[in-house]
């Protein structure tokens, strides 16, 4: 795939922040379009066995959003949150839950802790690179969200934990 | 599990050496001593990573007061599993896509 512009680069700056960043092989009117209009979000927002079936995008300052996705075994996943700040075709600031995280797993009558996202889109030579800055207000919070596997380097490590489990099964 | 219990596995899974400690333990129980041998590390950081292992719940330790042998208890590891890795992909299969898709965006214009 010629317009392949490798993995996300995650970096964590401060301790309550994860900074995702990745190149586009287009300019950056298109790039922010497919960030922000749900006739293409539905395209390509998560992964690839997972259905995008509800993409609502209110684009405006206090307007909403609220993506929902199945997967395969039917379990359904809700994100959403607020637009704060909207300058297009640079700029956005909105805040973003995992509206329907378990209880199990920390979440609460809102779902996950609230993180504000500040999305930068740059343009260079009519490559884009796309900037999310998520502020997630605690260690705590951020460092669970990296334990999930956000961090490439991790990633090996955590394929042994599901080795851990096949073997102590 | 409780939101604080979580966030103690998850601070506890976050460390290599920790994660190591329970890929040793995933082949059955083990001292302190046998677990110190492989990091060559003193015995007192050994059990500092022990004691955060086991108040996460992912290990408990015999009442043997000599040896005290360590056991992995995969409950609170399964309950995480499915998001482990999890956002890693999310971003690397999602940007996947979008690469393609801007790909056919570009070419339905150009045409």
């Amino acid at each position: 795939m010629s317009s392949t512009t490798g993995s996300a680069v995650i970096t964590t700056p401060t301790d309550t922040q994860i900074v995702i960043s990745r190149q586009f092989a287009a300019p950056r009117e298109l790039v922010w379009d497919a960030f922000t209009k749900p006739e293409h979000v539905r395209n390509w927002w998560g992964p690839r066995k997972y259905e995008n079936h509800i993409t609502e995008i209110d684009l405006r300052p206090g307007g909403s959003y609220r993506f929902g996705q199945r997967g395969p075994d039917g379990m359904e996943v809700l994100f959403g949150g607020t637009y704060r700040e909207i300058e297009p075709p640079r700029r956005a600031v909105y805040t973003e839950r995992w509206l329907n995280m378990p209880a199990e797993l920390g979440g609460g009558a809102e779902g996950s802790p609230e993180a504000v996202i500040t999305a930068t889109f740059d343009e260079y030579g009519g490559r884009t690179t796309v900037t999310l800055v998520c502020e997630y207000g605690s260690r705590e919070v951020r460092d669970a969200v990296l334990a999930s596997g956000m961090e490439s380097g991790m990633q090996e490590s955590y394929d042994r934990i599901d080795e851990i489990l096949a073997t102590a099964q | 599990m409780a939101d604080d219990q979580l966030s103690k596995v998850f601070s506890a899974l976050a460390d290599p050496t920790r994660r190591a400690i329970l890929a040793r333990l995933a082949d059955g129980e083990a001292t302190v001593n046998e677990l110190a041998e492989p990091f060559q590390m003193s015995l007192p950081a050994v059990s500092k990573h022990l004691k955060v292992l086991e108040r996460a719940g992912l290990i408990t330790r015999g009442r043997n007061a000599q040896w005290r042998p360590c056991r992995l208890e995969p409950a609170p590891l399964r309950e995480v599993s499915h998001w482990v890795g999890n956002y890693q992909r999310f971003w690397d299969d999602s940007y996947q896509r979008l690469d393609d898709y801007l790909d056919r965006l570009q070419q339905g214009e150009s045409s």
